[in-house]
């Protein structure tokens, strides 16, 4: 039996500076996850990855990553690699987590 | 830009640092060879080769480097030739390693114009190792040079 | 410290602008990501998990006040105000902006430094024994053969594009500072009968995932013949090394395939070809390069109020006893400053920190300090009777922590906190470890003891040489312990052997507490160190302090 399909978004590091983004319904990068276009099947999310062969003067290695997903949204990333990179290092308060809080969102 | 010079329909020969045609057929043979292979005849003089081709198919693939030193300090004074999907700042290197030209396809001539091939050959001068390996570099009173 | 010449200074400039049009190139389409990112690991520019991160290279562990000073300017400039020094005598900064990496090189490169070939499949900074012209034990300074064999790599035609990444270290003394025995090529330098200076060569060792003790080549290469043996070892690998499988790649795995004896008969007949080559006899460049290793002026000085300051303060005579070496001159000492501080993570310093050491290293230091593979600073030339003021300038700083050796003085590596390779991580690992061992005041019970983490298999924390090593894995979706005992990193290195199944984040202290707690116990004196214990007893008492019986009966 084939395993169940896990929601997935697209994220990659933006060329200029560095950081993690995450491809949006409108073809564009976000830095924030919760922006992120889900992909429901195997098909729309090969498709949405191979889409950002056009996108190489802006990002860097893009990948699928597991979500969780509600109403349409994504909510939470499962792999601990993918939670780090919305926030930053445990060590410093510097990367997402110094930007997310400036923000007012968790 | 024309491309009925070159040699495959879709490639482009670069030397000194320009799109060129081919050399004239000259008498001898071509040698073609692959990435990595061990070609290294006991006597050049003796034989009739007037150009070897090594072929890479990815540019990190950096065994033709090597390979074309060895081919020159066995004493081959023939065209070597690097052929394959190179980018202009290998090109010093290919030079420094012994080769005189290197070909590449239209498309990827197209995607690094001959200046940045013209300007990557300016930078095959300086370099460390032949001032260390060679004893006279141009004047040069380096004090590398033995006492 | 070794001064550029005209030439050095033209070379790396070129380099920067070369670099600045290969950025340009990238964005403009003319380079690929594939062929950019090939590009700037050449100069020393990774992609990580959150950033770039930029990796400076330090050659051979050595630099003067004015380049740390410049660290710490372009750590305000152009970062967040810190950088991590590496097991591998590097620099990195982890918050760099594509568009200012060729000005921070620029600066850089105003005193004499650059970040070529601090990454790529190409030959890396060579790295060296940090008590290099300081030591008592020292036959040779090795920086001045470093250093030739610095500028032989940088844009070598031939070995820019190897199979895998290429390192070299070298010691100067019979007591192995530098691991030679782990690297691609080590070199120990070495008198034979006739009293000739020399080098042991040694290839193929290395961590990662097939851990490997490197073979001897050569037991003694007279020095004239440096280059063209070291060109004859890279030319066998870079054709004859594999390249269909990144983790089998390096020459230690060509060594492993073929036999040292093979390669050793390939080598030594491409030695032949390559003596013609190379004109200049590598004994009168390494003579030529000597000559611009500006030697400090040693003084003549009495010290009785260091003693004085000793008998008078316990914390200084601590520090005495733990962050001081012998010097090669009485009245001198070696200083190793700790970035070690309880809590914090290992290798960082602030660049106020970095500002303080340049300041202490001019006035105290004859301008000079080294970074060492354990991620601490040196401050190799101090006088006896100015260490009770330079540790107040220490301490002022917070960089006065007396734990060199001991169980805080942790090897770790970035890990899942910055790399993207990694697999865990390895940063809140070695922070909650040293704080539970300074809050139980055990730590100098303890004594001497090497503990190391790397955040993946790749090892660049060097846990196979951690007489306790910690690799940290993925298991399940979290993040998983993996605990070797028994390795070493001096001359008799060793690999440490796995204890048996990994622990979760949340097992892992207490079960380092097992394990200390069972060498406390088993050991027969404060004389005996923990690895002494390990090789008296063996390792299954202290897998049984790891894994406890109520817990095998329960698996069971
Ligand atoms: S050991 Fe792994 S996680 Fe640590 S720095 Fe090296 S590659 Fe990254």
């Amino acid at each position: 039996m084939a395993r169940a399909f896990v929601t997935k978004i697209v994220t990659a590091n933006d060329l200029l500076v560095g950081d993690a983004v995450y491809l949006t319904s409108s073809n564009l990068w976000s830095r924030d996850f919760h922006e992120a276009k889900i992909c429901l099947n195997e098909d729309e999310a090969t498709r949405l990855l191979d889409s950002t062969n056009f996108h190489q003067h802006h990002i860097v290695g893009a990948y699928l990553a597991d979500v969780a997903a509600r109403d349409g949204r994504p909510v939470e990333l499962l792999h601990f690699r993918e939670k780090f990179r919305t926030k930053g290092p445990s060590n410093y308060f510097h990367g997402k987590q110094e930007f997310n809080n400036q923000q007012g969102v968790a | 830009m024309s491309l009925e010079f070159t040699q495959d329909q879709n490639s482009i020969i670069v030397r000194d640092g320009k799109f060129c045609p081919p050399h004239e057929q000259k008498p001898g043979k071509t040698i073609e060879l692959k990435s990595g292979e061990n070609f290294t005849p006991a006597d050049f003089s003796d034989t009739d080769i007037a150009v070897i081709v090594i072929n890479v198919l990815a540019f990190n693939d950096g065994r033709a480097f090597s390979q074309a030193k060895k081919i020159r300090t066995s004493g081959f004074k023939g065209i070597l030739r690097l052929k394959g999907p190179v980018i202009a700042d290998q090109y010093p290197l290919a030079i420094r390693c012994g080769f005189d030209e290197l070909e590449i396809s239209a498309s990827e001539a197209k995607r690094q114009p001959q200046f940045q091939w013209s300007d990557a050959l300016k930078r095959t001068r300086d370099n460390y190792l032949t001032r260390l390996t060679e004893m006279e570099v141009n004047g040069d009173q380096s004090e590398l040079s033995p006492a | 410290m070794y001064a550029y010449n005209e030439f050095d200074q033209k070379f790396v400039r070129q380099r920067v602008s070369q670099f600045r049009e290969q950025i340009e190139k990238r964005l403009n389409g003319s380079l690929s990501e594939e062929e950019f990112r090939t590009l700037r690991l050449m100069n020393g520019l990774y992609l990580q998990l959150h950033a770039y991160m930029l990796r400076i290279a330090i050659p051979y562990g050595s630099l003067n006040s004015d380049q740390m000073r410049k660290f710490a300017y372009i750590a305000d400039r152009w970062d967040k105000g810190y950088g991590h020094f590496t097991t591998r005598q590097n620099i990195q900064f982890n918050w760099p902006k594509l568009e200012n990496v060729a000005d921070i090189l620029d600066a850089l490169a105003d005193v004499n430094m650059h970040a070529i070939q601090t990454s790529g499949n190409c030959v890396r900074n060579v790295t060296a024994d940090h008590f290099s012209g300081a030591s008592i034990d020292e036959i040779e300074d090795p920086r001045p053969s470093a250093e030739l064999l610095r500028q032989w790599s940088t844009d070598h035609p031939q070995f820019q594009y190897l199979p895998r990444k290429f390192k070299i270290a070298i010691t100067g003394s019979p007591n192995d500072r530098a691991v030679v025995k782990a690297h691609d090529i080590g070199l120990r330098i070495l008198r034979n009968q006739q009293g000739e200076v020399g080098y042991q060569v040694i290839i193929g060792g290395g961590l990662g995932r097939s851990p490997f003790v490197g073979h001897t080549i050569r037991e003694f290469l007279p020095k004239a013949d440096l280059l063209p043996y070291i060109e004859a070892i890279l030319q066998v690998y870079n054709l004859g090394g594999r390249r269909d499988n990144k983790y089998k790649a390096r020459i230690k795995i060509l060594v492993h395939e073929t036999g040292i004896e093979e390669i050793t008969r390939r080598v030594e007949e491409n030695f032949k070809l390559q003596k013609s080559e190379f004109q200049k006899p590598s004994d009168k460049l390494i003579a030529a390069i000597e000559k611009r290793f500006l030697a400090p002026d040693f003084e003549q000085s009495t010290y009785e109020n260091f003693e004085a300051e000793r008998s008078e303060s316990p914390q200084f005579d601590i520090f005495v006893k733990r962050n001081i070496a012998d010097h090669r001159r009485e009245n001198y000492a070696i200083v190793t400053v700790s970035l070690k501080n309880i809590g914090q993570t290992p290798g960082d310093a602030t660049s106020e920190q970095m500002r303080v050491l340049a300041d202490i290293a001019q006035r105290f230091s004859h301008d000079e300090l080294r970074i060492s593979h354990e991620q601490n600073i040196i401050l190799p030339h101090v006088q006896k009777r100015h260490l009770p003021e330079v540790y107040k300038l220490l301490q002022a700083a917070d960089l006065a922590s007396a734990n060199i050796g001991l169980i805080s003085d942790i090897i770790a590596c970035p890990g899942m906190d910055y790399c993207a390779l990694a697999t865990a991580r390895s940063i809140p690992v070695a922070k909650d470890i040293s704080r539970r061992f300074d809050e139980l005041k055990l730590e100098h019970e303890i004594g001497d003891i090497k503990l190391k983490i790397s955040g993946c298999i790749n090892a660049c924390g060097h846990h196979h040489l951690g007489h306790i090593g910690i690799l940290g894995l993925e298991k399940g979706g979290i993040e998983n312990y993996q605990i070797t005992l028994g390795g070493a990193a001096d001359l008799t290195m060793a690999i440490g052997k796995r204890a048996g199944r990994g622990f979760s984040a949340e097992e892992l202290l207490p079960a380092i507490e097992r394990l200390i707690g069972a060498y406390l116990d088993l050991r027969t004196s404060r004389e005996e160190v923990f690895l002494s214990s390990l090789k008296r007893l063996g390792h299954s008492p202290f897998i049984e302090a790891l894994y406890p019986k109520k817990e095998s009966q329960n698996v069971a």
